[in-house]
């Protein structure tokens, strides 16, 4: 109880330098430092309908719990990747950051996350591969724990603007 | 563009190699679409897709768009997505349930069987040539629809071997996911992927009885389940799956190399297993008593024996009936395709099995899947090389000449390209049957 009173008298600006931060790490590709942002019971969801109920009954863009991370992360450093022979870049804006006044009610797909607080954000990301950029918009929510004395992120949702459009292969983390 | 007469189309397939122009003259994939898509039985859907009357779902062959739609009669009907008046696409939502669909341009309504049901101030059609009853002016049915244990196929041309002809005994494979079922039925659920990418629907069909490929594009996802498997997991203990979906992609050649290939006459294809479906985990262990339960311990064991990877049938659809995976082929121009991606229930099957079929959905025929964008890399790759005159052949050979026909099917070692020579045979008959 007593890190929740804490995480909630958390400023406001600190939990925004935290959202940039990951945005930061993602964007250079520091996986392992990003990794370690997460907790070990962490779910990463990226839904593929918009308002999706779970990732357990409807298919997923992502659907991954640290396992499936790790396993990513191996295959996208890999030197023979041939899809990262010409590696991916990215680019995050994260805003519009505020405390979920819902608490992340009814938007965890069932993971019931253990959790301290709720954000809410916008992303808009711009990737580039080879000779084209494209881009990607939505609604982030972090589920965010006290551990050790640090935040942490428990789970991370993006429902993407165009989760249900026809789209090219999408290969780091958003 | 070149123009292609049936000599000039014969001239670019030989039996163990093929010319670079069909996977990149304009001219020809728009004949593919005249000629392969608007004559053979395409795949537009699933019964349970449309469970309800009034319920429908919409799809393309090429680039005509079609509506499967379930009527107050109990049947599938589908459609041309076209208003009988002047032309309007008239059903614009991908699935829904509605009472009649009705043209957002002059309000037109058609009953779900395609039937014109009425006309705003119909009397201004009094006295002139219009016939209301006249089905071209509904929105027309598809000459041809029939289905197979609930996988709906429709053609464009009036005139063709039946569905039962042109599936033959390759149907074996749709008996082999229905028959998983302690119900005997499938159920299409958990949404859909669609996945682009920028190559000749050709090479992706190609791509799925190709054995000699898997350890060299997926070496980087090979890689991850087997680092991940030795970082965590104690000597011995069983592969979570997402670790079997992937390193079993990195089996050596001998394994590859002991499957069999079998290619059917019309273009069908399939390949034997590489992620035996039997498991022994709880999960699995209460499914086996399902099946059991249903059709009893023979029985049972014939149908679980059973160990298919891809099946294609040729020219638009794969399914992996092991894993209850469909994968739709829908060429949108000579160099893209997109690949609509179904899961399925297997009714009677405890709810758990099929957290096993979505996990296979995401980790392997996602948009971000971790095995996928490698193959889509290569596929774009082939397009992009093929752009090259360095020579205008692209090689078949391997193991031609081996081939071992019998009847409706014709066999190889699992590391032939029989099926993609198998695949040019079906596209040449196509291309140059007479219309």
């Amino acid at each position: 109880m007593r890190s929740e009173i804490d995480l909630r008298a958390l400023d406001l600006r600190v939990i925004e330098q935290f959202l940039y931060r990951e945005a930061l790490l993602l964007d250079e590709k520091r996986w392992q430092e990003w990794l370690a942002l997460y907790t070990a019971d962490c779910f990463y969801w990226v839904p593929s309908v918009v308002g999706q109920n779970d990732p357990v009954d409807t298919v997923s863009l992502y659907a991954e719990d640290r396992m499936r991370m790790e396993m990513r992360i191996i295959r996208i450093t890999h030197p023979h990747a041939w899809s990262q022979d010409f590696p991916t870049r990215m680019s995050h804006v994260v805003g519009n950051v505020m405390r979920d006044p819902d608490g992340g009610k009814g938007a965890d797909g069932g993971i019931n996350p253990r959790a301290d607080l709720v954000v809410r954000s916008t992303v808009h990301i711009l990737e580039h591969r080879k000779e084209e950029q494209r881009l990607f918009g939505g609604n982030v929510r972090h589920w965010l724990r006290r551990e050790d004395g640090e935040l942490k992120i428990a789970m991370k949702r993006i429902d993407l603007i165009n989760c249900d459009a026809p789209m090219e292969v999408v290969q780091l983390f958003l | 563009m070149a123009p292609y007469d049936a000599a000039a189309i014969r001239a670019l397939i030989e039996p163990d190699r093929v010319r670079r122009d069909i996977y990149i003259d304009p001219a020809l994939f728009e004949l593919e679409l005249e000629r392969i898509f608007g004559r053979a039985w395409i795949w537009v859907g699933h019964e349970s897709q449309v469970k309800n009357p009034g319920d429908y779902v919409t799809t393309t062959i090429g680039r005509q768009g079609v509506v499967m739609s379930r009527h107050s009669d109990g049947k599938v009907y589908v459609l041309h997505n076209r208003c009988g008046h002047r032309g309007a696409k008239v059903v614009g939502d991908r699935d829904g349930n509605v009472r009649f669909f009705r043209c957002c341009y002059h309000g037109w309504t058609y009953r779900t069987d395609g039937t014109l049901r009425g006309i705003p101030m119909q009397r201004g059609y009094d006295g002139t040539g219009f016939d209301m009853a006249d089905p071209r002016y509904g929105m027309m049915r598809l000459p041809r629809v029939e289905s197979y244990r609930g996988f709906v196929f429709a053609s464009l041309a009036a005139t063709g071997p039946s569905l039962e002809t042109y599936l033959g005994d390759a149907r074996t494979s749709i008996d082999d996911m229905v028959d998983r079922s302690p119900a005997g039925e499938l159920e299409v659920v958990g949404g859909c992927f669609r996945v682009v990418f920028r190559a000749n629907w050709k090479i992706f069909l190609e791509n799925l009885n190709d054995t000699m490929h898997p350890m060299v594009v997926h070496e980087s996802s090979v890689e991850a389940g087997k680092i991940w498997a030795k970082e965590h997991l104690a000597e011995g203990a069983p592969d979570p799956l997402p670790v079997r979906f992937t390193r079993n992609n990195g089996f050596p050649y001998e394994f590859w190399e002991k499957l069999t290939l079998q290619a059917h006459a019309q273009g069908h294809s399939f390949m034997g297993g590489i992620f035996p479906p039997r498991r022994t985990d709880p999960v699995y262990m209460d499914y086996m008593a399902a099946m059991e339960q249903a059709y009893g311990k023979a029985r049972t064991e014939e149908i679980l024996a059973v160990d298919r990877h891809n099946t294609i049938f040729y020219p638009n659809v794969s399914i992996q009936s092991g894993y209850q995976q469909l994968r739709n082929i829908r060429p949108l121009a000579v160099d893209r395709t997109q690949m609509d991606v179904y899961a399925f229930r297997l009714k009677g099957a405890p709810d758990e099995f099929y957290k096993h079929t979505l996990i296979y959905s995401n980790v392997v025929n996602s948009p971000s899947s971790i095995v996928m964008p490698d193959d889509h890399e290569a596929y774009n790759r082939v397009q992009e090389g093929l752009l090259a005159q360095a020579t205008p052949w692209v090689s078949l050979h391997r193991d031609a000449g081996r081939d071992r026909p019998d009847a409706e099917w014709t066999s190889a070692n699992g590391t032939s390209e029989l099926p993609m020579r198998n695949q040019y045979r079906a596209w040449l008959s196509y291309m140059t049957a007479e219309a």
